[in-house]
């Protein structure tokens, strides 16, 4: 082979699958999945409230505020989104800090309104994790339902031993999860949403405010989830299907960049509501305060917290 | 409204490719039948939505990387399916010449999940940057800077002392 990187001819004529060799649309394996398909009855849409319980509605947002940043961006020279993107560059590339979210969602089905309201706090250093949340007002619907298990949990990540302490256990407890398991959780990366903002569209400086008693400057964009470029993109198509969800609405995103282009905070708040049948709707608000950033060394483990293997044989990969 | 119709029409016009689809990025026919599965019976849920998309392979590539990741995530399968992926690249029926193609699909296995993705996208399911930044949630040039990336980090892997293609000069010298 060519050392020189291969040219995209090669790497087409590596394709696993040739088209000449696959059923057609036409063979019987494919007709008899069209009939199970179409055969199978689709499900009633579930209520707004039903499909967006506590921490979903909170995913449902985020997600929705990342995807928002995927509108195509022509190239754009304006001082406030370079501002902004260099803030939130500086944001994503940290290898250490501290992201508090604090969200309210108000749903309301059929006149009925319902709220559920807290802060998850996630401390990273490249290695370990904690995450602190604390879910301290429940939808009626949760109530009682388990609802004490989302109300002041500490969790902490650290060479492979999950420690919990929260809801209806005030002690800690420590499980030693299996490597791959480990791999899974740390795969999600805290910074994700602040590269996503290198690809925001528009930008406008509205104003300035007060962190820690340091002045920020406000920006602010506004993106309208009825756009064409969103609503025909196969990844937003996806993430709605994930979350069995059409949504129709704005988002508005405010950002608050310090005197040291530092981003300190994200606001985001904006109406959602069901796009197929309008039987619900949901008001969300949602703060993200970026501190300690390339700033926490360790993440210390409770101490005298002996880790328990009780995991063992439920969580192992099949091979071993 | 979708009718039956459009339904049908969606899945005739789509099915062989989403078979492609499944199969690259799975380790065998089965698993791949069932991500196909998958993956209409959520078209089938979204009628609508799917058969109205302005690009709907697109469309369906979304809901499939997303059936794919649910799939990875929901058992511990993730590292059999890298170990199976592997004895699946000696096994697959060879295409061109075989030592380049199982070289090359080895070296892909070992890049970053999102590079290896972009470059199955635009080599083997034929996307334009625009199409694949639909479904990777990037812009267009984002696309095109990750794609020189990615295909920088393929020439690594794939000169690499321990890549086939370097271990089978090795055997030949």
């Amino acid at each position: 082979m060519n050392e020189s990187t291969p040219n995209f001819d090669d790497v087409r004529a590596a394709d696993p699958v040739r088209l000449a060799d696959l059923p057609s649309a036409s063979s019987p394996a494919a007709q008899s999945l069209l009939s199970a398909t179409m055969a199978t009855q689709v499900a009633r849409p579930n209520r707004l409230r039903d499909r967006l319980p506590v921490l979903g509605a909170v995913a449902a947002a985020v997600a929705l505020v990342a995807t928002s940043f995927t509108l195509l961006a022509p190239s754009n020279t304006d001082t406030a989104l370079a501002s902004v993107k260099a803030a939130a560059q500086e944001a994503a590339v940290a290898d250490s800090g501290r992201i508090t979210t604090t969200f309210t969602i108000d749903g309301n089905v059929d006149g009925a309104t319902d709220t559920a309201a807290g802060e998850v706090e996630l401390l990273f250093n490249g290695e370990d994790l904690a995450i602190t949340l604390d879910v301290n007002d429940v939808p009626d619907d949760l109530q009682g339902e388990g609802a004490d298990l989302l109300e002041g949990v500490e969790t902490r990540l650290i060479d492979g031993v999950l420690y919990v302490r929260g809801g209806p256990s005030p002690d800690w407890i420590a499980l030693e999860l299996p490597q791959f398991f480990v791999d899974e959780i740390t795969k999600v990366d805290p910074r994700t949403l602040l590269q996503t903002i290198q690809t925001l569209v528009d930008a406008e400086e509205i104003g300035t405010d007060t962190i820690d008693g340091e002045t920020v400057t406000l920006y602010e964009s506004t993106v309208d989830l009825t756009d064409p470029s969103l609503s025909s993109s196969g990844w937003m198509a996806g993430l709605e299907s994930q979350l069995d969800l059409e949504t129709d609405g704005t988002i508005v995103v405010q950002m608050a960049v310090d005197g040291a282009d530092q981003l300190r905070r994200v606001d985001v708040t904006g109406d959602l509501t069901e796009a197929q049948n309008g039987e619900g709707s949901a008001t969300f608000s949602i703060s993200t305060v970026f501190t300690d950033l390339n700033n926490v060394d360790r993440i210390v483990a409770p101490e005298g917290v002996v880790p328990n293997s009780m995991l063992d044989g439920l969580l192992e990969d099949d091979d071993n | 409204m979708a009718t039956h119709d459009d339904f049908r029409q969606l899945f005739e016009s789509t099915y062989p490719q989403l078979v492609a689809y499944a199969r690259r990025r799975t380790t065998n026919s089965a698993e791949a039948d069932d991500v196909v599965a998958e993956i209409y019976a959520t078209a089938w849920r979204r009628a609508d939505a799917a058969t109205s998309a302005d690009k709907p392979l697109a469309w369906l590539y979304g809901v499939g990387r997303n059936v794919l990741s649910n799939r990875r995530r929901s058992s511990e399968r993730h590292l059999r399916l890298v170990t199976e992926a592997t004895a699946a690249a000696v096994t697959r029926p060879p295409v061109a010449d075989p030592a380049e193609a199982l070289a090359i699909r080895a070296a892909l296995d070992t890049l970053p999940d999102d590079d290896a993705e972009l470059i199955r996208l635009i080599a083997w399911e034929g996307l334009s940057h625009a199409e694949a930044g639909d479904i990777l949630g990037c812009s267009t040039n984002a696309i095109g800077i990750r794609l020189h990336k990615a295909r920088q980090r393929l020439d690594t892997a794939l000169s690499s002392p321990n890549s086939p293609s370097q271990l089978n000069q090795a055997s030949n010298q």
